[in-house]
């Protein structure tokens, strides 16, 4: 490790130290601002050096003059760019869930209530990868939208790591950055297993009913229509007659809902491969409008549907033998 | 081979970077050789056309081809890469080149930088007092296509930019200010100044030929400036000395090939001496120009050679500033060897029959130097010679036997040179000087311009040494008593400011001399000795001292840049002194532990402390009914209320007791 790397590490661990994880949204503030110069910055001052050497070679006023100017200018710029970042206020909104494999998206939302606009401001998990492409530019009172990507990650619950705002505005010889450290969490849902088995039929309170089809086949009423009924369930023959839709309902007990159960995956030793599992088929069964109810170890949710449902299913998935903390 | 690669910038913003590139480069392009202009402005139309209609850059195949051809073309040019305007010649071609090139934020970094460097090199052809606008507009226009290059997601208004990059530039010139003053200089070049320098710069050369001086004698360039620390010397006396020239080919007169040796001569002055300051206008030549003769001390890096002539140890490229002393009356190197006299009396064999037939019977009739001399300088007085600007030219292969018998009319140069060789041919060590005589007063100091140049002869006399003889002077005393315009007739044209006419115009331009000279003075002239001299009449002498002014100076303007970069950084909120009042009332209660709670108002707080401080009640009370009518109350803050607000926020003290 060379001096420099080793340099490096103890300044970020002096400032790992300083930095308590706090819920979003945070402020830029001054003691947490830090600012070295960019390779351009050092070329720059290569210049300067250059062009001072010339105008001593040939006692060149102007020449002199020209090059303080520059020196000045890149001296102002430091302080320029230093307030270019700070009272910015960093806010980080519920970060999207995903599954592993996939990389995840951590929205940032930028703002500030001071006069000056505030521009090229770049946001990044570390230092090193921050893109000028990037950037975005923040009025006074407006929300700048930016964000940056975490690399795939296994399953899990995980805190947020601490990212970067940076900006290098306006002369890209110095960049002024922050480390943000929220106590946000996002969690990774296991990757949905690829080859799918069916789900075993698993021994309800009423006997052996609960099973794939069960749910489609007992006809037991008509209702109206209501928004959210799949197609399949419309009696369209009535809807020739009538001219009303009307949907088709069936004999749905609890008994005769799924039951996506850990312990009927016992074959499978590896227990990242039954969660993949249960994974499959709480998307298969929300998928096919089925209800379904989640049985791990520990947890239980009982049968039923929709968005919010899966969400928590898969949040249970996530969270499994993690202990609740974050990874 | 074509590459489609991502442009970093929009159209409009290459657009910029290109006008911006063409406003820096011109200056120099005047100087190009005419391809090398057409090559560059070709690449930029065609980068901007390229920007809009999303051209693909060439391959690098045919860049580099294109880069040898133009490398190629300036070394065929200047027979050079090295000196002035091969340098800038090749920055500029290159700078030309890069466009094709240019895509990545690296390449248009490149290219700006390379611009901050063209813009300082403007400064080796011209330090004129209008170069500062150039160099601030050209620093602008350069900082202002550097920020949108830093922010690629869009152009800014111009406005805004510019604002941006105006203010960056404003806060600088503080800092610019005192780094020209107190930024530790040190004496002359690092490594040595191309030989091209000062190339095109008018004044002396290093050779007489006839002809030469009277081209002088149109311009009315500025050749030096003078003040004299005491009363001036009368006009006839000044006599600037210029180069020497010791060697005769039959047309020109050339320098003797002793000039770089130190003089060993001795010199005996008499009378006090002329003490003055100079401001030498570069020349391209290595003189320094002094009052006949210098008698030191010498100003640094320069000496006096055994023509007596006083030499800076480089070519003169920039103003000069230099004070010396000079005695006008002296007698030179009467010990001067023999061997060395001897060189003084060479003349080409058997040129210019004429001219020695008719010395050497003057010599016959009088064997004394002296007398040959005032015979001579007669015959000039008494026959019908000419003193004109105009002369007619000398073609015959005795060009002085032409000039004394046929043309009889000449310039300065005509009539030092026909003495000179007179005084060779009669046996008397003699040789030509050439420089400038008179000066022009102008309030405090004096302008010699090059229509004062002249030339003259130097004869040696065993007992007086060197002795100045100014066969001019024989033929129009006017010259050397009223200057150039009063010696000439009438009909002939010569620069309006020689003539003695005191126009409005002629005064309104030495007003402007003043000016200049001011600039060349302390600007141009500044230093390590002027900053020494300053430092020393601060009281604060020695690199020390500079040092620590330099560093305080410097982290004093930035806190003020600082404070004003915070200040426009301020939100309304924290501008708003009742807000910052009332921040510094909370804290005040914070440190004695009374805290506001989230939800809590001014007045339920204030309600809080009463019950949970009665000392306070009465205090806490007020200032927050005051609060809440300033903040509440009107639109128009009340300057009164606001005073007593801040007066009884400043005396509270809420101590746990």
């Amino acid at each position: 490790m060379s001096l420099y790397q080793r340099l490096n590490q103890r300044f970020e661990n002096w400032v790992v130290s300083r930095h308590k994880p706090q819920p979003p949204p945070v402020t830029i503030r001054r003691g947490r601002c830090y600012i070295l110069p960019t390779r351009p910055g050092y070329v720059f001052a290569f210049m300067l050096l250059a062009m001072l050497l010339g105008s001593m070679n040939y006692s060149n006023s102007l020449a002199f003059a020209l090059t303080f100017l520059l020196g000045g200018m890149g001296m102002v710029a430091m302080h320029h760019t230093n307030a270019n970042l700070l009272k910015l206020r960093v806010h980080v909104p519920r970060i999207p869930s995903v599954h592993a494999g996939d990389p995840v998206w951590v929205p940032v939302e930028l703002s500030h209530s001071t006069a000056k606009n505030r521009y090229s401001l770049l946001c990044g998990l570390k230092r090193s990868e921050l893109s000028p492409d990037s950037a975005v530019d923040c009025a006074p009172d407006e929300q700048a939208k930016t964000g940056f990507e975490i690399a795939p990650q296994p399953r899990g619950v995980y805190r947020l790591p601490r990212f970067t705002i940076a900006t290098e505005f306006p002369l890209g010889l110095f960049q002024a950055w922050s480390w943000i450290t929220l106590s946000s969490e996002y969690l990774i849902y296991p990757k949905p297993a690829t080859q799918t088995r069916p789900i075993p039929p698993v021994a309800g309170e009423r006997g052996q009913r609960s099973g794939a089809q069960s749910g489609r086949d007992d006809f037991s009423h008509l209702r109206d229509y209501q928004y959210g009924d799949a197609p399949r369930t419309i009696h369209w023959k009535r809807y020739g007659h009538t001219g009303r839709l009307t949907v088709k309902t069936f004999a749905d007990p609890m008994d005769e809902s799924l039951w996506l159960d850990w312990s009927s995956l016992n074959d499978l030793r590896d227990p990242e491969r039954r969660l993949s599992q249960l994974c499959r088929w709480v998307l298969d069964a929300e998928t096919g409008h089925q209800a379904y109810g989640l049985r791990l170890p520990g947890v239980e949710i009982s049968p039923s549907r929709g968005a919010s449902h899966r969400q928590k299913c898969l949040e249970q998935l996530a969270r499994f033998g993690t202990s609740g903390s974050p990874a | 081979m074509k590459h489609a690669v991502r442009d970093h910038l929009s159209a409009a913003k290459v657009h910029r970077v290109l006008l911006v590139l063409l406003l820096i480069a011109a200056p120099h392009l005047t100087r190009l050789p005419i391809w090398a202009t057409a090559l560059v402005i070709g690449m930029g139309i065609w980068r901007a056309l390229a920007a809009q209609r999303t051209w693909p850059m060439p391959g690098a195949l045919l860049r580099n081809v294109l880069a040898g051809l133009a490398l190629t073309g300036i070394w065929m040019q200047y027979q050079t890469l090295n000196g002035h305007h091969a340098g800038v010649a090749l920055l500029v071609v290159m700078l030309g080149m890069k466009l094709t090139e240019m895509t990545t934020r690296r390449d248009y970094l490149v290219v700006i930088y390379l611009s901050y460097f063209l813009l300082i090199t403007h400064f080796l052809f011209s330090q004129e007092m209008v170069m500062v606008l150039l160099m601030f507009a050209g620093a602008l226009a350069i900082t202002s296509v550097l920020i949108e290059v830093n922010h690629p997601q869009g152009l800014l208004p111009l406005k805004r930019n510019l604002r941006l990059s105006g203010s960056l530039m404003l806060q600088a010139v503080p800092l610019m200010l005192i780094f020209f003053v107190l930024f530790p200089r040190i004496p002359g070049p690092l490594w040595g100044i191309p030989s091209d320098a000062g190339a095109g710069m008018t004044g002396l050369s290093d050779s007489m030929e006839p002809g030469m001086i009277s081209e002088l004698g149109m311009s009315d360039a500025v050749a030096f400036r003078v003040r004299f620390d005491d009363a001036a010397p009368s006009r006839s006396e000044l006599y600037w000395r210029g180069p020497v020239f010791e060697y005769f080919n039959g047309r020109s007169w050339l320098p003797g090939p002793w000039n770089d040796i130190p003089s060993n001569a001795q010199v005996e002055f008499e009378g006090p001496p002329v003490v003055y300051e100079m401001q030498l206008e570069p020349h391209g030549k290595r003189w320094l120009l002094a009052l006949d003769l210098p008698r030191g001390p010498l100003p640094e890096n320069s000496s006096v050679g055994r023509d007596l002539v006083l030499r800076h140890k480089w070519d003169v490229i920039d103003k000069k500033l230099y004070r010396l002393a000079s005695g006008t009356r002296y007698s030179a190197d009467t010990q001067a060897s023999e061997r060395y006299l001897q060189h003084q009396l060479s003349l080409p064999v058997a040129s210019n029959p004429q001219t020695r037939e008719m010395v050497l019977s003057w010599k016959a009739q009088n064997d004394d130097p002296r007398a040959v001399i005032d015979t001579a300088l007669k015959h000039f007085a008494q026959q019908p010679f000419h003193y004109t600007l105009r002369p007619p030219l000398l073609m015959n292969q005795h060009s002085i036997d032409q000039f004394v018998f046929e043309t009889r009319s000449g310039f300065c140069e005509h009539y030092a040179s026909a003495f000179t060789f007179m005084m060779r041919a009669a046996g008397i060590p003699a040789r030509v000087v050439t420089g400038y005589q008179g000066a022009e007063n102008n309030g405090d100091y004096y302008i010699v311009r090059q229509s004062d140049a002249h030339a003259w002869s130097e004869v040696w006399l065993a007992d007086r040494g060197w002795v100045r003889i100014d066969p001019t002077a024989a033929v129009a005393p006017e010259r050397v008593e009223l200057g150039l315009g009063a010696a000439l007739p009438a009909s002939e044209p010569v620069p309006g400011l020689a003539r003695l006419s005191r126009g409005t115009l002629v005064q309104l331009q030495l007003r402007w001399d003043q000016v200049n000279a001011a600039w060349n003075r302390w600007i141009l002239a500044y230093g390590p000795e002027l900053q020494q001299k300053l430092m020393a009449a601060l009281g604060l002498p020695g690199l020390r001292a500079l040092l620590i002014a330099l560093t305080v100076l410097t982290l004093f303007s930035l806190l003020v840049v600082n404070l004003l970069v915070m200040r426009a950084h301020q939100s309304d909120l924290e501008r708003d002194p009742v807000h910052r009042t009332w921040q510094r009332f909370l804290a005040k209660l914070k440190r004695a532990g009374l805290a506001p709670q989230l939800s809590e108002g001014p007045i339920d707080l204030s309600l809080r402390i009463a019950q949970e401080r009665p000392a306070l009640a009465g205090d806490v009370e007020r200032i927050t009914q005051l609060y809440v009518h300033l903040r509440y109350g009107s639109r128009n803050i009340d300057g009164s209320l606001l005073k007593r607000f801040r007066e009884r926020v400043r005396q509270f003290r809420a101590k746990n007791r």
